[in-house]
């Protein structure tokens, strides 16, 4: 009998669970599937309080936690100019994210704290199945360190962030239009040759993400352009790519706000051209 | 409408333009090369330096930067300033050794013990050392330190002995750096600055002197476990003009691009001190172990370090009056604190 109830208990804290976890999604979707660029930055706050309230309630829900990871970051970096509010806002979203894979990922409590030997270990043992949260917390770590780009601490986590990503490429390199590659390709062109970097690495990864993303995701021409054509001095590959950028139509629901998002820095970086080169 | 406007405004400039232009004097560009990326501390505040210049001069004197070493290493760099391609650089010191040697003044080895000390002795000498290099022929608005290398490697290493039983590193285009680990006995291994992050997973090096800034943007922090606190080399950078195109400007612009770029320099420096101690303080929250030498093994370090720099001395590297003119002021400085 006692059985019974605690079986229909947990059955209704499933049900539960699942409604909010839908309606996280469907906003989730909302937000992402708008092509208002203006409109998503004045109204996405209140979803963000709003899935505050969601987790309140459902505090363990991986799903939940995934989405607020997801959307916290991504506003933070597409939206949010002022430094103390975006690394406040990163922060939390890398918050969510680890514990998203502290529930959802063996061995995935705390792996961001360990000693890099540890973490590499910890990453060869991800599965393909893990890489939905894996890479929840890498793009959620790696706006975390963008936000926090002045301070030592946070640069020093690249290395594990990068190894991460790798990892993830190894399992499904197709994972979100190719966005591994698009990350590793960031990475590789943070810095010159002559101070060590490896940019010709980065534009093998660039073309490896424009080859998955099949023309899909803007955001690669844009990157790309940004930061292995500024890095290198080529003119004419940045102005290809940005000019595919803007003339693009595409229709792809999820990417509506992203690839709006890609267009206005495309159409930036466009305009900063002469000045820069 | 929105290129209807912008044809408007091209006219109205082309027109602003043929009226102004009588009234212009022919607008000096500068082209500056760095090897520091786009973003980075350094371009951030040259550009903002830049900004400031063109309009203090209504555009006589502009700037442009080429980041991120496009226009080449810096022996590229300054052949292309010889011919008047580029105007001007950011370098660390080591790269202009060649046009005046005593610009390396402060990267001999074991120079200083603590950053009060470089900046004790700075106040003092870089003016000298900015004026020699201008009758070399290079206006420089000062320097910017990068900070102390330091060595770090896979296991602790606190003697001289130590670090002569490692694999030690040294960048293969830098003959300076591997006299100076020379002179403490150890034989080190060259390789590009690309290859140190591989060299030191696949054990074909073991040990590293860099600073710490360094050893963290190019993630070799997660591949050794030991620091050695004892500061091996003082590293600085500068911006440096060619004085013929600089001595070009009109009198009251060369004086402005001086106090502007005075200012900027000191700002980088002032920011790379912070990075510096950031970074020293992050290698340990990443779980390296800051090592202390003993007295001893410190003694051993610098007599080395100090037979090393007397040598280069006498060789004309630097000269004499000038090593015993910092050396007055260390014992200076030594003695009141």
């Amino acid at each position: 009998m006692l059985a019974a109830w605690l079986l229909a208990l947990a059955g209704c804290t499933t049900l539960v669970s699942s409604v909010t976890e839908n309606l996280a999604g469907d906003l989730a979707a909302a937000i992402l599937e708008n092509p208002d660029v203006d409109v998503v930055r004045e109204g996405a706050p209140a979803f963000l309080l709003l899935i505050d309230g969601l987790l309140e309630g459902s505090p363990d829900s991986v799903a939940l936690l995934s989405q607020a990871a997801l959307l916290n970051s991504a506003y933070a970096g597409a939206f949010v100019e002022d430094g103390d509010r975006s690394r406040l806002m990163a922060a939390k979203a890398k918050g969510l994210a680890e514990r998203a894979l502290c529930l959802g990922v063996r061995g995935g409590c705390g792996v961001a704290d360990r000693p890099f030997a540890e973490f590499e270990q910890w990453a060869a043992t991800l599965q393909a199945k893990d890489v939905p949260l894996a890479y929840g917390m890498a793009t959620a770590w790696a706006a975390w360190m963008q936000a926090h780009s002045e301070d030592f601490n946070a640069i020093a986590d690249l290395g594990k962030v990068k190894l991460l990503m790798q990892r993830i490429a190894e399992l499904d390199e197709g994972y979100d239009y190719g966005g591994p590659h698009l990350y590793l390709g960031v990475f590789e062109t943070l810095l010159p040759p002559a101070l060590g970097g490896r940019p010709e690495l980065g534009r093998a990864h660039f073309e490896r993400a424009l080859a998955l993303a099949e023309g899909k995701h803007l955001l690669t021409q844009v990157m790309f352009a940004e930061q292995y054509a500024r890095l290198v001095f080529d003119r004419a590959l940045h102005d290809g790519l940005l000019s595919e950028v803007l003339t693009a139509e595409v229709e792809v629901p999820e990417l509506r706000l992203m690839n709006a998002v890609a267009k206005r820095r495309a159409l930036g970086l466009m305009e900063t051209a002469d000045a820069y080169f | 409408m929105h290129i209807f406007d912008l044809r408007l405004s091209w006219l109205v400039a082309a027109v602003a333009c043929a009226v102004l232009w009588p009234a212009l004097a022919p607008a000096a560009t500068l082209k500056i090369a760095a090897l520091s990326p786009e973003g980075s501390v350094w371009m951030k505040v040259l550009r903002e330096g830049g900004e400031r210049v063109a309009a203090a001069t209504e555009g006589r004197v502009a700037f442009k930067f080429y980041p991120g070493g496009v226009m080449g290493d810096d022996k590229a760099v300054l052949r292309k300033m010889r011919v008047g391609q580029l105007q001007g650089a950011v370098v660390t010191s080591g790269a202009l050794v060649q046009l005046y040697s005593d610009i390396g003044l402060y990267s001999l080895p074991m120079a200083f013990r603590s950053t009060a000390e470089a900046d004790y002795v700075r106040q003092r000498l870089d003016g000298r050392l900015l004026a020699g290099l201008e009758e070399a022929g290079l206006v420089s608005f000062g320097f910017a330190e990068v900070g102390f290398a330091y060595a770090m490697a896979r296991t602790p290493v606190t003697s001289v002995a130590d670090a002569r039983a490692r694999k030690v590193w040294t960048p293969d285009n830098d003959p300076g750096s591997a006299r100076a680990l020379q002179a403490f006995g150890i034989t080190p291994i060259p390789l590009p600055i690309v290859d140190v992050l591989g060299g030191l997973q696949t054990g074909l090096i073991d040990c590293i002197a860099a600073p710490p800034v360094g050893a963290i943007a190019l993630q070799w922090h997660t591949r050794v476990t030991h620091v050695l606190d004892l500061p091996l080399l003082y590293i600085y950078g500068l911006l440096a003009i060619d004085k013929g195109r600089f001595d070009g400007l009109q009198e009251a612009d060369q004086q402005l691009v001086r106090e502007v770029m005075a200012e900027m320099v000191a700002k980088v420096n002032a920011r790379s001190r912070r990075d510096h101690e950031q970074a020293s303080a992050a290698l340990a929250n990443q779980g390296l172990t800051w090592l202390s030498a003993s007295a001893e093994q410190t003694a051993e370090w610098r007599e080395l370090a100090h037979q090393a720099s007397l040598r280069l001395v006498e060789e004309g590297f630097v000269s004499a009056d000038l090593h015993s003119a910092m050396l007055e002021h260390l014992s200076a400085f030594r003695a009141g604190s």
